[in-house]
C-alpha cells in the first residue's frame, strides 16, 4: 500500500511537473513574433576565428551559419507571421499613415510622450520594411560563411542575386560574388552573375561581356551563357536584346512586385534612346 | 591468440556498455535532419546531409575513444582487476594490444553501421549514394584510432581526469596545426616560436586526416593525399603504442 502510494505521487508528479513546463513553454512561445523585431545583429565572432575555431568541422559550422542566414531571411522576407512582412503587404497604408501623421499641424504636440513614441515606431517600422533587416544581417553572415567555407558556391549566389533583388545593395553583392570567384576561379557561375547583375543593374555592358566572356571559358558553362553573350554581342545598341530579355522576365514571372520592377525598368529603357543605365 | 582474448572481452564489455546505442541515434539523428533541414538549407540538402553524417561520425567516435579508452585502462588499474589479468601467463604488450585491438573493432563497427545510414540517408533522399566519401571515412577512422592510442597512453601513467583533458588538448592542438605553421611563417622572428614549432612537430597535425570538406565538395587533392595520411596516422598509432607498452611493462602494479 505504502509502495503503491509513493509511485502514485510520483506519477503525479511528473504530470504535474511535465505540465509545467509545457504551459510555461506556451507562455514563452507567444513571445515568439516580438523576439524578430529585433534587428539580431550579428554577435558571432569574425570568419576568420571561425574557421580558426571549428577545427577539423569547418563543413558542418558554415551548414550550420548557412541554415541561420536562410531561417533569417525566411523570419524576414517571406514567413507570414512575420511583422514586417504584415506592415509590407499594407505598404500603401503604412505610408499614407505616416503621411498624415507628418501633415497634421499638431495633433500630437511635441511634449506628448506618447505622440512622438507612435510616429517614431510607424517611422522606425517602415524603415524596417524597407530592407527587412537584411543588409545589416544577410550580408555579415555570408561573410562568415563563405569565409569558413571559401568553396561553399550557393551562399554566394544567394547573397549575389537574391539578397540583391530584394534591397538592391549592389556593393555588398558584387563584393561577395568577386570573393567567390577568387575562392573558386574554376566556376563559370562567378562570371556569368556577376556579368548578369552589371548588365541588369549597372547597365555596364563593358563588364557585362567582359564577365560573360570569362564565363563562357570555363568548363561546364551551359549553353544559355554563350546564348547571352551572343545576344549582347550581336546587337550593336545592345539595349533591344536587353529589352526581349526584360519582356521575356515579365512574361514567365508571376510575382507582382518583381513584375512591377521589371515594368518599371522597361519604362525607363523605352524613355531612353541611348540608353547606358538601365536600372 | 592471448592478445586475442583480450581484445574479445575488451569487445564484449563495450557492448555491455551498450556502446553501440549511439548508431541508433545517429541513424534516427539523421533522417530527423534530414526531413528538417529540406527547405531551410535552399537546395543545400545533399551538402548538409553529408557533412552532418560526417561530422557526427567523427565526434560519436572521438567520444567514444576518448571515454571508453580512458576507462579501460584506469577500471582496471583502480578496481584492481588488472591482477587477475596480470597473473596469468600473458605478457603486459599483450594486454595493452588487446584492449587497443578489442576497443578498435567496437570503433569499426560504429562507423561501418554509421556509413550504411549515411549512405542510405542519402539514397532515400538524392537517389544516389557518394561513394567518393570513402576516402573522408577511411581517415576518420584513423583519426579514432590514434586519439584512442592517444587515451590509452595517457591512462596508462595519470589519472582518469588528466588523461581526459590531455587527449582533449592534444585533439585540439592537433586540429590547429597548420594555424601554428602558419603562424610560425609570418611572425619568424618571435621568441618563442621554437615551442610553437615543437608543438607542430611532436603533437599529430590532425588535419592531415581531415577530408571531410574536400570530398563532399569534390576539391582536388593533392596526390596520394589518402595513402600519406594512412601513413601518417599508422605511424604515430605505432609509435603510441609501443610507448604505453614501454610504460605499463615498466609500471609497478603492487
Amino acid at each position: 500500500m505504502k509502495l503503491l502510494f509513493k509511485k502514485a505521487t510520483l506519477v503525479v508528479l511528473i504530470v504535474f511537473l511535465s505540465l509545467g513546463i509545457h504551459w510555461t513553454q506556451r507562455k514563452i512561445d507567444q513571445y515568439h513574433v516580438i523576439r524578430f523585431v529585433d534587428k539580431s545583429p550579428v554577435f558571432l565572432p569574425k570568419g576568420e576565428v571561425l574557421k580558426w575555431m571549428s577545427m577539423g568541422y569547418r563543413g558542418l559550422i558554415a551548414d550550420w551559419l548557412w541554415i541561420r542566414t536562410v531561417l533569417y531571411f525566411g523570419r524576414r522576407a517571406m514567413d507570414e507571421d512575420n511583422p514586417y512582412l504584415i506592415y509590407a503587404s499594407g505598404r500603401g497604408e503604412l505610408e499614407d499613415e505616416l503621411e498624415s501623421v507628418a501633415q497634421q499641424p499638431v495633433p500630437f504636440d511635441s511634449t506628448n510622450d506618447f505622440a512622438l513614441q507612435i510616429r517614431n515606431e510607424l517611422s522606425h517600422i517602415w524603415q524596417g520594411s524597407q530592407y527587412q533587416g537584411l543588409i545589416d544581417y544577410i550580408y555579415p553572415m555570408l561573410e562568415r560563411v563563405t569565409t569558413v567555407d571559401p568553396h561553399f558556391i550557393f551562399p554566394y549566389v544567394f547573397g549575389g542575386v537574391y539578397i540583391l533583388m530584394e534591397t538592391g545593395e549592389f556593393d555588398e553583392a558584387s563584393a561577395l560574388l568577386e570573393k567567390g570567384y577568387q575562392a573558386n576561379p574554376h566556376c563559370w557561375e562567378f562570371p556569368f552573375y556577376l556579368g548578369w547583375i552589371y548588365w541588369i543593374y549597372r547597365g555596364n555592358m563593358e563588364k557585362t561581356t567582359a564577365y560573360l566572356s570569362e564565363a563562357v571559358g570555363k568548363e561546364k558553362c551551359p549553353q544559355y551563357v554563350r546564348d547571352l553573350l551572343i545576344g549582347i554581342s550581336k546587337d550593336p545598341e545592345r539595349s533591344q536584346f536587353t529589352r526581349l530579355y526584360l519582356e521575356s522576365l515579365l512574361q514567365s514571372n508571376d510575382n507582382p512586385e518583381i513584375r512591377e520592377q521589371l515594368i518599371e525598368i522597361l519604362n525607363r529603357l523605352n524613355q531612353s534612346s541611348t540608353e547606358e543605365r538601365v536600372y | 591468440m592471448r592478445i586475442w582474448a583480450v581484445a574479445l572481452n575488451t569487445f564484449k564489455e563495450t557492448i555491455r556498455n551498450r556502446v553501440l546505442i549511439n548508431i541508433l541515434i545517429f541513424a534516427i539523428g539523421l533522417i530527423l535532419l534530414t526531413l528538417i533541414i529540406g527547405d531551410w538549407s535552399i537546395y543545400q540538402q545533399a551538402k548538409v546531409i553529408k557533412d552532418f553524417g560526417l561530422s557526427a561520425m567523427s565526434i560519436f567516435g572521438l567520444l567514444i575513444a576518448i571515454f571508453i579508452g580512458i576507462r579501460l585502462m584506469v577500471q582496471e588499474l583502480e578496481q584492481k582487476t588488472i591482477y587477475v589479468i596480470a597473473s596469468k601467463p600473458i605478457n603486459r604488450w599483450e594486454i595493452i594490444l588487446g584492449k587497443v585491438l578489442g576497443l578498435s573493432i567496437t570503433l569499426m563497427i560504429n562507423i561501418v553501421f554509421m556509413s550504411i545510414a549515411l549512405w542510405g540517408t542519402e539514397l532515400i533522399q538524392e537517389g544516389q549514394i557518394d561513394l567518393g566519401l570513402a576516402p573522408a571515412i577511411l581517415l576518420i577512422t584513423v583519426e579514432i584510432l590514434l586519439i584512442v592510442c592517444f587515451a590509452i597512453f595517457f591512462s596508462s601513467f595519470i589519472s582518469s581526469t588528466l588523461s581526459a583533458i590531455f587527449t582533449i588538448v592534444v585533439f585540439t592542438i592537433g586540429h590547429l596545426s597548420g594555424f601554428l605553421r602558419d603562424y610560425i611563417e609570418i611572425y619568424p622572428d618571435k621568441g618563442f616560436h621554437w615551442l610553437l614549432k615543437g608543438i607542430y612537430y611532436i603533437v599529430p597535425n590532425l588535419e592531415i586526416l581531415n577530408l571531410k570538406m574536400a570530398v563532399v565538395e569534390h576539391l582536388e587533392q593533392p596526390p596520394h593525399a589518402v595513402l600519406f595520411g594512412l601513413l601518417y596516422g599508422m605511424g604515430y598509432i605505432l609509435l603510441l603504442l609501443l610507448l604505453t607498452i614501454i610504460i605499463f611493462s615498466k609500471r609497478d602494479l603492487k
